[in-house]
């Protein structure tokens, strides 16, 4: 198995894309450690994989937080004497109209997807990685850093902030042996996105038809891209942003719908 | 602020490379409209020089090395100098990449990709021997995103956007900026033929364009004219989006 014995923490991991990448490292023999902001969400997700006969626990995380960052990682190093994979997943979005958006809204998300991924990584490399010498963090960025989506500018911008972060810490850390590389998933199939849909919210149609693939991406596939970096099958990969996004990016689609003026209602995904 | 300077500009004899031409002669440049076609290419001379402007037609075929060597030469000897040299000269072939002709793919890469670097190459020459000069590639936000049917067309625009960074950074130092333009959907004369013969649709152009319209030849030349000009004298190796927002915009 890939990641026989390796002690990874996974933030953001109570559900969603989060949780697939959990389940699928200990799928592939890693110890999970879910760091959470909703405790009870981190533990019950905990519970689960524990079930399936897996190594989880779950740790209350606000990435926001340095001093919750270094308690996290020193907590995983007193138990392990390790950390040797991190993946920066905690997330959220909220929809506003540029000349609408709050300023708590904007310095949310910007706080818990750029500051939060900085702060968490620099926790876990200096607390293990550095000292081991010795690591490997995949960040969740998104195809939404590589362009403009309308009424996402905050979390765009965010995001466009983690790719290039990525290849900073990958060219400032690779003497240290740590690789650091970007997952950019596409609009993927969470139950968040389920439920979306289920509201009418989001018209799945919509994203199936922008994307060459003719669908969105199901957890599963970004959770195996995440897998395949944090290997060592990727051994000679640092500082690369890779896109699972069905062919989204590279196309122009000419056959554009326009530009819906969504609904101004918060929508979030963890 | 180009007058009296030698500016050539390849597939000139309609369309875009003509509003160049004219975006020049306006500034008391001599514009040399290149292209393929001698008929088109002359009216077109004929037409500015008619209007004051001074501007000479040379037929050129940009695949065959010997013609732009040759034309860089007698330019030269009747001008003296080589100022700007603009890699505007396109084929667009459209088809399913599984069905297209072999022979559309070649003459797409000879047209766009290996007759850019031809004409960079034999004008480059002079330039470097000057120590200053100015070249700029016609690409495409064809060559950054794909649009269905375009391999032919959007695989060498994207091969001229590295070729605009290659030479850029290879002469930098010795005078010779090497620079490109990216241009979205541009209403030439082309495109309005498409939009009569119902194979384009304005709607749809108009509707992924967040500027919601497309762009005019002028624009697209104004972009090429500063990029040429010494308002532009630190951007070496830079292909310059003009597209209304199409290639930043990626929601639906």
């Amino acid at each position: 198995m890939s990641l026989e014995d390796q002690i990874a923490i996974i933030t953001g991991a109570g559900r969603g894309i989060g949780f697939t990448i959990a389940r699928k490292f200990a799928q592939h023999g890693a110890h999970v450690v879910i760091g959470e902001l909703v405790d009870e969400r981190g533990q019950e997700a905990a519970e689960a994989l524990r079930a399936q006969g897996y190594s989880a626990q779950a740790l209350q995380l606000d990435v926001t937080q340095p001093a919750s960052c270094r308690a996290v990682s020193e907590k995983v190093m007193a138990e392990y004497g390790r950390i040797d994979l991190l993946v920066n997943n905690a997330g959220l979005f909220q929809l506003y109209k540029s000349e609408e958006m709050p300023e708590e809204s904007w310095r949310l998300q910007v706080d818990v997807m750029l500051n939060g991924v900085f702060f968490m990584t620099q926790a876990v490399a200096r607390t293990a990685m550095i000292p081991q010498k010795r690591g490997v963090i995949v960040n969740i960025a998104s195809i939404g850093g590589m362009g403009g989506w309308p009424m996402r500018s905050a979390y765009n911008a965010a995001k466009a902030g983690v790719i290039v972060l990525s290849e900073v810490l990958a060219t400032e850390w690779a003497q240290y042996h740590i690789r650091v590389n970007c997952v950019s998933p596409g609009v993927t199939r969470t139950d968040m996105m389920d439920s979306l849909i289920k509201q009418g919210a989001v018209q799945l149609e919509k994203y199936n038809n922008r994307t060459p693939l003719g669908r969105v991406a199901e957890p599963d596939e970004i959770a195996n891209a995440v897998l395949f970096l944090a290997s060592e099958r990727a051994s000679f990969i640092t500082g690369e942003n890779l896109r699972v996004d069905g062919g989204w990016v590279p196309y122009a689609n000419l056959h554009a719908l326009g530009f819906p003026e969504e609904s101004s209602a918060r929508q979030e995904e963890s | 602020m180009f007058k009296d300077q030698v500016i050539v500009i390849t597939g000139a004899a309609r369309g875009l490379g003509l509003g160049m031409a004219k975006r020049f002669a306006r500034d008391g440049a001599h514009v040399v409209i290149t292209d393929i076609d001698q008929t088109a290419g002359e009216r077109s001379a004929q037409q500015l020089r008619s209007e004051g402007a001074s501007v000479q037609f040379a037929p050129l075929d940009v695949r065959d090395p010997a013609q732009s060597n040759a034309l860089v030469e007698r330019l030269v000897d009747e001008q003296g100098h080589l100022d700007i040299w603009v890699n505007n000269a396109g084929v667009a072939y459209k088809g399913p990449a599984e069905t297209l002709p072999l022979n559309e793919w070649d003459q797409s890469i000879a047209v766009m990709l290996s007759g850019a670097f031809y004409c960079a190459q034999a004008a480059g020459r002079q330039m470097l021997a000057q120590g200053r000069g100015v070249i700029v590639n016609v690409a495409s936000v064809g060559g950054y995103k794909y649009i269905e049917g375009r391999v032919a067309y959007s695989v060498p625009k994207a091969g001229i956007i590295m070729l605009t960074q290659a030479l850029g950074v290879e002469w930098a130092k010795r005078g010779v900026r090497v620079v490109g333009i990216a241009p979205g959907v541009v209403m030439t004369e082309m495109v309005q033929k498409g939009i009569e013969e119902g194979t384009a649709r304005l709607d749809l152009y108009e509707r992924r364009t967040p500027m919601r319209r497309l762009g005019s030849v002028e624009e697209i030349a104004e972009a090429v004219y500063w990029l040429a000009s010494d308002e532009a004298s630190y951007v070496v190796a830079e292909t310059m989006i003009v597209d209304g927002g199409w290639t930043a915009y990626q929601l639906f």
